[in-house]
């Protein structure tokens, strides 16, 4: 899956800490899940799309390359 | 927005002493444990045992509960292949016999025996490891077939 994670925390100037803290989760979480490297559940995209006030499908976006 | 992450509580720390406590208890008391009669010895170590299963128990749910779903998929896949190399390593070593060697040794240290039977006390520790292995797998499917059952029961939703 891939998403805009980074992109829009620049845009807040928000570190990933910063996003952990406001999602709940631990800061390994949300550079995994940036990096495209773990696939968050539906329950965590919606939060974090609600951190920054987006709709899902306007932070996430799935990857052709691996679908499964 | 509130955090959902809990940090350790006071209990995860009386556990954790509980789970160091109760089996070092057993260890510093086996000179006078080898003068008790077998009934004390039994109930002695069962109590330190069940002690350190149950405080491990509850510890685990409490530490799960902090955890976040990245860091479960963490715990699970360590979990699932670090007892599994764990087991083979067992398995491994038993036959190497500078360590069924060191464990005949220790075995007879601590009974107190001098020329212990080398194949009884390595078929002891075999068996026990099967059993926990057994165990294990028995536990892992029943935990399987329970969780696979919870989460396939009917919606409550009317609708």
């Amino acid at each position: 899956m891939k998403n805009k994670i980074r992109v829009l925390r620049a845009e807040r100037k928000w570190s990933q800490a910063e996003l952990a803290e406001r999602v709940g989760v631990s800061r390994n979480s949300i550079n995994s899940i940036e990096n495209g490297h773990f696939d968050p559940s539906l329950s965590l995209a919606f939060d974090i799309a609600e951190a920054f006030e987006s709709k899902i499908e306007d932070v996430f976006e799935r990857d052709p390359l691996k679908r499964s | 927005m509130p955090s959902r992450r809990k940090s350790q509580s006071p209990i995860a720390l009386v556990l954790l002493a509980v789970m160091v406590v109760a089996p070092l208890s057993v260890i510093v008391s086996i000179p006078w444990l080898k003068e008790q009669p077998d009934g004390v010895v039994f109930l002695f170590s069962g109590i330190a045992a069940a002690a350190t299963i149950l405080a491990g128990f509850f510890s685990a749910i409490l530490h799960d509960r902090t955890l976040d779903e990245w860091e479960r998929s963490n715990a699970r896949f360590s979990s699932q292949w670090g007892w599994t190399t764990g087991a083979a390593l067992v398995a491994l070593l038993l036959s190497l016999p500078p360590f069924r060697d060191f464990f005949v040794a220790r075995a007879a240290d601590l009974a107190d025996v001098a020329n212990p039977d080398d194949t009884l006390v390595i078929l002891a520790f075999t068996f026990g490891f099967a059993a926990v292995v057994m165990a294990q797998g028995i536990c892992t499917m029943l935990l399987a077939i329970g969780w696979a059952f919870w989460k396939s029961r009917d919606s409550h939703d009317p609708s």
